[in-house]
């Protein structure tokens, strides 16, 4: 009697798991999302405790130490001023993911505004607003980035504001989307015959329903804001030397690979590959996670 | 008026409601001059196939008409105000104040985010200014009302967490929180099993009696409206074509398509095959002229695919849309 028992009850479980252990559930089932939460867990970390972990100053330069291969004083060995790359690509971290969470946080802030009123009001006013959108969008995303920072000039809050620019459609069309289904939901029908005002129904009853596929996207984002960024600062567009910026220090290793240094623009690119991996994966997983036709 | 009520004045009086669809295949005249009257302190029903446009009619009287679909003409008076002329801000303080709107699926109904108090709360707040320890209040009193078993309890529940017949319950406890004159039920049963069904039925009967609220029951629930309506409008392709108080519309159907309508429903006891209608609901991108249901009537002659037929009495608060009705009495 005993093991039938045992088998009957395991469903029990599994169906009275509260929602927040079935994210945990799921996380486990699918270890490259965990992995990919993981790095950027250990980004952040590494972001937040830089001038802990720092074994020297990142904008200390000595020349009598230039371009020196990694050692143990050196990490990741030094760069053409003697500057300490790991150290360095520490500091890096703050300003990498400052940029891509600043960038994609205004992005998500206009993007939903825009895309949610031109759901809701369609006609000439939602029209209007997706016409100025799609504006943005006719150009590649990176060939816009570059003639905004162009003409805001080289600066880290310019920078912010050319990638969130570029980002802002992706916004605006995912929630116009979400917000022209849910709208003939007859919930939203519901609270406007129960007098609820038009701006209520809006920001109050649809945008909250609507913001599945915005979350989404918003772990996809900030690995191409990184991309973006580190290619703006890599055509001098970006964050301006001396600040460390790890895009910033390809470039400037990129002319000393030839002459065998190469460790100057290595490390700084395999941080970029991996940032943008980890957000990567974490949102792919996601995707997965919460397809509702997952088995 | 020819379709008044005998003693009792009409809450709404709808006159020349023109609602149509403008689809990319041309304009469907789904609405195409309604006139009608809903009679204070009864429950009238609205009965019609699908498409036959009973939900338009409410959704117009609401101004809830979303595109396609738009109120192009016409006069829809509440307590002497045209409510086709308030502004979108005016509209709002009628919708759940004045009338109120149930619908067919209760947990769609729902915003799955909100708490029942939330969402309850919310409107006691917009309509009567309540502070939240009074809405609150309020909010139980009402709960209790339409028979919820625990008020406190459900207040904290999520839409989800409750049965589709509460969730109904709930519904209507929103629709009646603020002291609307009106309700209007679109196929408020449809979507529940059988005994809930009978449940919400009683409770839609209690008010009407011990607060006199006046309802409009849109199904296609001959038994529903039997049980809760005192009066009946028949609807096909989007024109009223007979009205009558309900013991007069089951005992003398006086339009073709209202008794093939009591044709084909199932009788206890009876063998066979069900009666049915032949033909369908006509297309209203290009709707049949003269009398819309001439091109599916047993009675129909050549005049009915001219000439449109005008209301005519049969008898006290019953009138019937048909050229030929004296063949079928």
């Amino acid at each position: 009697m005993a093991e039938p028992l045992t088998e009957g009850t395991t469903p029990v479980q599994v169906a009275n798991r509260a929602s927040g252990s079935e994210f945990w559930y799921l996380l486990r089932k699918n270890p490259v999302t965990l992995f990919g939460l993981i790095v950027v867990a250990l980004l952040i970390l590494m972001a937040l405790f830089a001038p802990l972990l720092a074994p020297y100053d990142p904008y200390a330069t000595d020349p009598r130490i230039s371009l020196q291969p990694p050692s143990q004083e050196h990490l990741f060995g030094t760069g053409i001023w003697g500057e300490d790359i790991f150290s360095r690509i520490l500091y890096g971290a703050r300003q990498d993911l400052a940029i891509a969470f600043g960038a994609v946080a205004v992005a998500l802030v206009i993007g939903c505004l825009l895309g949610a009123v031109a759901g809701y009001w369609e006609g000439f006013f939602g029209e209007a607003i997706m016409r100025v959108v799609e504006l943005l969008q006719a150009f590649p995303a990176f060939i816009l980035a570059l003639a905004i920072a162009g003409a805001l000039g080289p600066s880290f809050r310019n920078l912010i504001i050319a990638i969130a620019f570029t980002n802002v459609p992706i916004y605006a069309h995912l929630m116009r989307v979400s917000i022209l289904s849910n709208k003939r939901s007859q919930y939203a029908m519901a609270a406007i015959a129960s007098g609820n005002p038009h701006w209520r129904v809006l920001f109050r009853h649809l945008l909250p329903n609507s913001l599945g596929p915005i979350f989404i996207q918003s772990t996809l984002q900030p690995g191409y804001a990184i991309l973006t960024a580190a290619g703006l600062s890599f055509i001098g567009l970006g964050v301006r030397l001396p600040e460390p910026e790890w895009g910033l220090m390809v470039a400037m290793g990129s002319s000393r690979i030839i002459s065998g240094e190469w460790w100057v623009s290595l490390f700084p690119g395999l941080f970029i590959i991996i940032a943008v991996m980890g957000f990567n994966l974490i949102g792919d997983g996601l995707q997965d996670i919460f397809d509702p036709h997952r088995n | 008026m020819s379709d008044s009520v005998p003693g009792t004045t009409p809450l709404i009086t709808i006159r020349g409601l023109q609602t149509h669809f403008f689809t990319q295949r041309g304009v469907a005249k789904v609405l195409d001059g309604l006139n009608f009257e809903i009679a204070s302190g009864r429950v009238t029903g609205l009965v019609g196939e699908s498409g036959s446009g009973k939900s338009v009619t409410a959704f117009s009287i609401m101004r809830l008409m979303r595109a396609p679909g738009r109120i192009v003409a016409g006069k829809i008076e509440f307590q002497g105000v045209n409510l086709l002329q308030l502004t979108e801000r005016e509209m709002a303080k009628v919708r759940g104040e004045k009338i109120s709107m149930i619908f067919q699926q209760p947990r769609a109904s729902l915003n799955p985010v909100f708490t029942v108090k939330d969402t309850l709360l919310r409107v006691l707040r917009i309509h009567k200014g309540l502070s939240a320890r009074k809405a609150q209040r309020a909010a139980l009193e009402v709960l209790a009302r339409v028979g919820l078993p625990d008020p406190a309890v459900v207040l904290n529940r999520y839409p989800h967490q409750l049965s589709g017949g509460m969730c109904q319950r709930v519904m209507i406890a929103l629709a009646i929180s603020c002291g609307s004159k009106l309700l209007l039920a679109d196929e408020p049963t449809t979507a529940l099993d059988v005994t809930v069904q009978f449940q919400i039925i009683e409770l839609l009967k209690e008010l009407e009696d011990e607060t006199g609220l006046t309802q409009l029951l849109i199904t296609h629930d001959l038994g529903l409206v039997a049980e809760l309506c005192s009066e009946v409008a028949v609807m096909y392709a989007g024109e009223i074509v007979e009205q009558a108080g309900v013991h007069a519309l089951f005992d003398q159907p006086s339009h073709p398509y209202t008794r093939g309508l009591l044709q084909s429903r199932p009788k206890p006891g009876a063998r066979g095959e069900l009666q049915s209608i032949p033909g369908r609901v006509p297309d209203l991108l290009a709707p049949p002229s003269g009398c819309r249901f001439h091109p599916r009537c047993p009675l129909a002659q050549s005049r009915c695919a001219e000439e449109s037929p005008v209301p005519e009495i049969v008898g006290e608060g019953h009138w019937v849309r048909c050229h030929f009705w004296r063949d079928l009495v």
